[in-house]
């Protein structure tokens, strides 16, 4: 697989947290999200959940926090994985980490998974993400 | 699309930003001396901006998260390329307010220095102020 297949801009479809048998839309069945991967080497995603409220209250700011995701930083691929190295994020706690993701390209779609690992939504399990994005037109 | 767009196309990182008061007209690193960021414009037409304080902490309680959201910018939208206009549909917003308008940045490049300046409005992070960014970022 290469990079090149992978450049573009990308429309997310679902945004799925997948335990076991179980799979659970974590932003609702109706998220929003845009991907670009740039010729250069930079991926840069903005995913929010369905049915946002803003608000500026303190509980309001969190919530609005928590159902989204915004990060950036260089990728390289690794055969059938794509590996990015946060360098801005929302969420601090990110910056510098390196986001390891399974892909699968499949005509306009691309199906992307992270690693399994510990659930912070179900403690004590294993979960892991399944995010499907679609070439943007 | 313009001329001017493809000069544009590509990865712009944050250099500086200020913020001025538009009444007042004083401005100020609100973002501090180091804030981190980047544009990407696609050749497909689509900008995505991250922009984040300098001195931000990982959040574990929602006062944090409160603070973290308070201290930055994330959106997203088809842009086009008007004279020394980029207009960007927002279609994607950390603040949802944001969400179908229109925001409009007037630019300059100048080697590989990109000047932005927004166009006045409120920011409901600054307590609903109207205030006019001004960043400068410079090509990845």
């Amino acid at each position: 697989m290469s990079a090149e297949q992978l450049i573009g801009n990308w429309k997310l479809v679902s945004w799925q947290v997948v335990t076991g048998d179980e799979t659970k839309d974590l932003f609702g069945t109706k998220p929003k999200g845009y991907m670009i991967l740039t010729r250069e080497g930079r991926a840069m995603t903005v995913t929010t959940a369905e049915a946002r409220t803003p608000g500026e209250s303190e509980p309001e700011r969190s919530a609005l926090h928590r159902s989204m995701l915004a990060y950036t930083g260089k990728y390289r691929i690794e055969g059938n994985e794509f590996i990015t190295t946060v360098d801005a994020s929302w969420n601090e706690g990110w910056n510098g980490s390196e986001q390891r993701r399974h892909f699968r390209l499949d005509g306009d779609k691309l199906f992307v998974e992270s690693a399994p690992a510990p659930s912070i939504v179900s403690p004590g399990k294993v979960d892991f993400r399944r995010i499907v994005w679609e070439r943007e037109k | 699309m313009g001329s001017g767009s493809e000069a544009l196309v590509g990865t712009w990182r944050l250099v500086s930003c200020f913020m001025e008061d538009v009444e007042t007209k004083e401005r100020k690193p609100v973002w501090g001396e180091h804030p981190n960021g980047f544009i990407v414009l696609s050749a497909g037409g689509r900008w995505i901006v991250i922009q984040t304080a300098e001195g931000r902490k990982a959040p574990q309680t929602d006062e944090d998260r409160a603070a973290a959201f308070k201290s930055m910018l994330a959106y997203s939208g088809k842009y086009r390329i008007e004279g020394n206009k980029i207009v960007i549909n927002v279609d994607i917003a950390g603040d949802e307010t944001w969400n179908g308008t229109e925001q409009v940045r007037y630019y300059r490049i100048d080697g590989d220095r990109l000047h932005i300046e927004a166009a006045p409005q409120p920011y409901a992070n600054f307590g609903g102020k109207v205030m006019r960014g001004i960043l400068i970022w410079m090509r990845e």
